[in-house]
């Protein structure tokens, strides 16, 4: 070849290089927005190249964006969606990518889609549960019916107590966790005091739970935040339900015209009728407690879920639900009439600007009540607790690139009753004093900010800033110091400020990207709650009522940190490991039992303001192998307090610590036809306050106790068991047998100690001893599940 | 009123949770501080009596031979309104429980006085202070029948609006019982009825508190002696709380296990003064 024409040849041949070189480092940008064939957006939709590994997905209003390389293909995936793979030479945004829906079947093994292991990864978001109740609904039941909130007990950080009203996460209080169902928020989440959620399994899609306090966008709790949805993307018309044998359940759901959806659900239980038959046979002897007494509970949900245009959605979402415990001792002429119930109506707008810009405006009425009635002879006593919020929010959402930003504020109004009571003794009308009820309101506004610094570094900042009013009218008692008697009372008149907080609360997230598996994220965070929750009984019970912060109580701050580990492995295993660091200032406790509280003027009176703080480390591994599926989560953890007037001002540990806290849970596909899951939990024993010494005064015993919560309880543990059979279709009706065994081995977890005495003083003989109260033996159940 | 609320919403509750299981557990011993008990008062009108027992480990058994040990025989109790003082004498008087009180003959309780209890034993010495509220009278007092063989007492008291007042509620029937038991809901507090004209009833107390309850009527029988007392709020929130305890222990709805708030310093229990009117009611 002649020199010259070799480096022509060379130098095309660079020249070459270089535009290959430059087209490969050129990427191309892709965003849109991804939505159903009805037109709903579409969030955790998997964005895969041709390997398999993740790029990208879709956030919660179906939102993408991402950057590839020309031609490139990639694929759209969801769970329950036909793949749609695209490739593309350029850039373009304002994609509109539609997914269909494959057939659902009710008999597929459906865990931990690849929506929850990316989510992990890519979110800045630090201890979140997300649970999908598809996925869950062949798990163990104590009732016969799958309660989301049960599932997440076995969820690490979830503390797990057989009866009790709320949420306990990561040491907190049941009161300190904010429960939001369709943006309306819920005062008291359970039926029966913990027995069963109000969570209609057919009803809410998606439950999640965040542990490292709330995000900006919400308040005035401290702890973390149960966000519960309903279905957004309801498949076809279809009747679905549970019968079980204490309960029942149906759902409607249906379309209302081709951009309206709606559902509607009841649920009843028939306990009285299923158990006080039997209940002859088990205590013959004994003074029938079960043939006087009657409990039952019923809840409804109604929503409609309508596309106004192509860049509007509305949502209105209703709940009722009610409890009613009756007794009734002729003998003793006694009658007792327990009702509570909750109230709840959202409604939320999202309006699509466009791919970029998204605004969303919700508002909540929510009302939580407590009626509590007993007669004897000519005596009546009656209690009223109630507490009614109004809500409205709007907020601003910006996708622009690496940021993402959302603005907006929120006004709240709320009524609160803490404990309102009027006995009669025949003319006489007790006096309990000035019965006090609040009127609050608070204005918020907040600001988040999400900027993806590399693909590697993540961070988010947000604030939000409260301003919280008391206003009357109210009464505040002024005593003098030396005698505590009354000597004045102010009176503050309608709307004017009886006390006034500007508080600030902040989150700041930080995600480092190891590499395409693994990550390292940081959360700092700081928020105030205006009212909490005093407990009155040693346990959790709708008694318990709402105080409002206000001169004697402040409002508390809860602060805290959290840093997690993150790992994927490509056969389906996820592994996190999570360390938090929580403190409060103040925490409240009521002074001695509910009864004794009367001496005092008014209930704040009777509070206790100290300190609290949790730590713990957490570690969690879920994941799916051919027909297996499940996780193991263990939680290491300390919960402490510290007041001045209890235990002499020596820490004690808080009634809901538990060092260990372990759970196994198990499903399996046995066949086409059977499917078997099983959870096994252990717990340590509870702290309760246990006497230790016994005196004589006025000719009975009496107990002096230990330091307060100073002693342990045996540990708790429990292994439940399910087998569903699936039932052949009948005329497009799917249907399914369930059988549960909750408590397999039937063992008795102490519940409550308390001590028998016996024996007669005056022969000199007495035995005390000890006796533990369990709740739940071997409990087992049928249902019959259907969807047609 | 509130303690027939609590009284019963207790004997509801507690029914509730006895029907659970109850697994079996093997006890533990706890090592505590021995400490003197007191159970001490004085009276207008009256001296003092005073009974000295010390505490015991909680779990267990106790028989004669253990009880014998509780009680404390060998101590020098005194009594001093600050110019007078009295030395106890023991004496055996099986009317109480235990049957060994200390007892004074020439100091009587006057209204309106202090009086300082020293107790000294082998094991420690304990010092209390109470004083002597004027009694209050009540307007009217009757029987009323609520069966035929049965009734409860009814009670009218007006209340002085000016004074903080604190009652406590007693009787005995004459001929049966040979010392003066709490009522079956004892303590008053005037802050419910400061000023009014109250009127309230009288059920019969439990006479202790192993034994079940037997019998909350008074028999149409027996003549019933009232004794109606005021105390200072020290001696008043000892026996609140002393029968809340009594009442709730057990009650995981009602119970917050905190010990009775004993004014004898250094020791536990109670030195109380009364202020007592009494009453005798005759059924008809």
């Amino acid at each position: 070849m002649k020199k010259g024409s070799m480096k022509t040849v060379l130098q095309f041949f660079i020249l070459l290089c270089m535009i290959q070189a430059a087209s490969f480092g050129q990427t191309i940008k892709l965003s849109g927005v991804i939505w159903d064939e009805e037109g709903q957006p579409l969030e955790g939709v998997v964005i895969a190249d041709s390997l398999g590994h993740v790029l990208s997905q879709s956030t919660q209003n179906g939102i993408f964006s991402l950057e590839i390389q020309p031609n490139q293909q990639i694929c759209f995936r969801k769970p329950g969606y036909i793949d749609t793979c695209l490739a593309y030479s350029d850039s373009k945004d304002q994609n509109r990518i539609v997914l269909r829906l494959k057939s659902t079947q009710m008999n597929a093994v459906i865990v931990s889609g690849q929506g929850m292991r990316i989510k992990s990864l890519e979110s800045t978001k630090v201890g979140v549960t997300e649970i999908r109740v598809d996925s869950i609904r062949q798990l163990p039941t104590l009732t016969g019916e799958v309660d989301p909130l049960k599932i997440l007990q076995l969820t690490p950080g979830v503390g797990k107590f057989d009866l009790s009203s709320g949420l306990l996460v990561r040491g907190s209080t049941i009161d300190q966790n904010l429960v939001i169902f369709d943006e309306g928020m819920i005062y008291n989440p359970t039926h029966l005091a913990g027995f069963i959620s109000m969570f209609n399994p057919y009803v809410v899609e998606k439950i999640t739970l965040i542990k490292t306090g709330l995000p900006v966008d919400y308040g005035g709790r401290t702890s973390s935040m149960l966000l519960a949805e309903s279905g957004k993307n309801p498949s076809s018309n279809r009747i679905e339900g549970n019968v079980g044998l204490l309960l029942s359940n149906v759902a409607v759901h249906r379309s209302l015209g081709n951009r309206c959806w709606s559902t509607v659900a009841f649920r009843r239980s028939y306990i009285d009728y299923t158990l006080k038959p039997f209940s002859k046979q088990f205590f013959p002897n004994s003074r029938s407690f079960f043939q006087s007494s009657s409990y039952n509970f019923y809840d409804g949900n109604f929503i409609v879920n309508y596309r106004l245009t192509q860049q509007d959605n509305i949502i209105l979402s209703t709940y009722l639900g009610s409890d009613n415990f009756t007794l009734n001792r002729t003998a003793f002429e006694l009658k007792y009439d327990m009702e509570w119930n909750n109230k709840m109506a959202s409604m939320q707008w999202t309006h699509y600007f466009n791919a970029r810009h998204i605004s969303k405006t919700s508002a909540y009425f929510t009302k939580s009540n407590l009626r509590l009635f007993i007669g004897q002879s000519n005596f009546n006593y009656r209690l009223i607790s109630t507490n009614e919020d109004y809500s409205i929010k709007h907020e601003h959402r910006f996708y622009i690139n690496r940021f993402k930003i959302k603005i907006g504020g929120q006004y709240l109004q709320q009524w609160v009753i803490p404990n309102r009571s009027a006995a009669v003794l025949n003319e006489l009308q007790a006096n309990f004093g000035t019965p006090n009820e609040y009127h609050l309101s608070t204005l918020s506004g907040y600001a988040e900010s999400e900027i993806a610094f590399s693909n590697r570094f993540l961070v988010s900042v947000g604030i939000r800033e409260n301003v919280y009013t008391h206003l009357g009218p109210y009464s505040q008692f002024v005593r003098s110091a030396d005698t505590r008697v009354i000597t004045d009372t102010l009176y503050y008149p309608y709307g004017s400020v009886v006390k006034k907080f500007n508080t600030l609360d902040l989150q700041l997230l930080l995600r480092y990207k190891i590499d395409s598996l693994s990550a390292l994220k940081l959360n700092v965070g700081r928020n105030n709650q205006f009212v909490q929750q005093v407990n009155v009984t040693t346990v959790a019970l709708p008694t318990d009522f709402w105080l409002p912060a206000s001169h004697q109580v402040p409002p508390l701050v809860a602060q805290q940190m959290s840093i997690g580990y993150y790992r994927n492995w490509y056969s389906n295993i996820n592994l996190s490991v999570e360390m938090y660091y929580k403190w409060f200032n103040p925490v409240i406790e009521f002074d001695k039992g509910l009864l004794q509280s009367l001496s005092k003027a008014t209930m704040e009176e009777n509070i206790l303001l100290g300190k609290g703080r949790s730590y713990g480390i957490e570690l969690y591994v879920e994941g799916s192998l051919e027909r297996w599926a499940g996780w193991i989560s263990y939680t290491l953890s300390r919960s402490e307090r510290v007041f001045a007037e209890i235990n002499q001002g020596r820490p004690f540990p808080s009634k809901y610590d538990r060092l260990h806290d372990l759970t196994v849970v198990l499903m399996r596909s046995i066949n086409f036809h059977w499917k078997g899951s099983l959870t096994f939990t252990y717990a340590s024993g509870q702290a309760t306050t246990l006497p230790v010494g016994r005196y004589l005064v006025g000719g009975n015993i009496v107990n002096q106790y230990t330091a307060y919560n100073g002693f342990r309880m045996p540990p708790y543990h429990r292994l439940d068991i399910a087998f569903s059979r699936i039932l052949k279709s009948y005329r497009g009706m799917n249907h399914e047998l369930v059988f549960s065994i909750y408590n397999v081995y039937s063992r008795l977890n102490p519940y409550f100690m308390y001590y028998k005495v016996s024996g007669d003083l005056k022969r000199y003989k007495l035995t005390v001893t000890p006796q533990y109260v369990a709740l739940f033996p071997m409990m087992p159940s049928i249902s019959y599940r259907f969807s047609y | 009123m509130r303690t027939y609320l609590k009284y019963w919403t207790i004997a509801i509750i507690a029914g509730l949770i006895l029907w659970g299981c109850e697994p079996a557990y093997d006890s533990k011993m706890f090592t505590i501080d021995k400490k003197i008990v007191v159970d001490g008062w004085i009276e207008n009108g009256r001296s003092a009596i005073v009974m000295l027992t010390y505490n015991t480990p909680y779990f267990g058994n106790l028989d004669s031979a253990s009880f014998r040990q509780l009680v404390a025989t060998r101590a020098k109790v005194s009594v001093t309104d600050g110019v007078n003082t009295e030395i106890l004498t023991l004496t055996k008087d099986t009317n109480y429980f235990p049957p060994y009180v200390y007892k004074g003959y020439s100091l009587i309780g006057e209204v309106g006085k202090t009086y300082a209890l020293i107790v000294e034993d082998e094991l420690d010495t304990v010092i209390a202070v109470t004083s002597i509220l004027p009694p209050v009278q009540l307007d009217s007092i009757w029987f009323e029948s609520t069966s035929d063989s049965s009734g409860i007492i009814k009670c009218i008291l007006d209340d002085n609006p000016t004074e903080k007042n604190y009652y406590r509620i007693f009787t005995r029937i004459q001929g049966k019982e040979h010392r003066f038991y709490p009522a079956l809901v004892a303590n008053l507090n005037d802050r419910f009825f400061n000023g009014q004209r109250f009127t309230f009833y009288i059920n019969k107390g439990r006479t202790n508190n192993i034994l079940p309850i037997e019998n909350i009527y008074f028999p149409k029988k027996d003549t019933i002696i009232v004794r109606f007392t005021t105390m200072d709020e020290l001696a008043f929130e000892y026996w609140r709380t002393y029968d809340e305890e009594l009442l709730n222990a057990g009650n995981p709805f009602a119970a917050n296990h905190l010990s009775i708030p004993s004014n004898i310093q250094n020791g536990l229990g109670i030195w109380c003064g009364y202020g007592a009117s009494y009453y005798r009611v005759i059924p008809r």
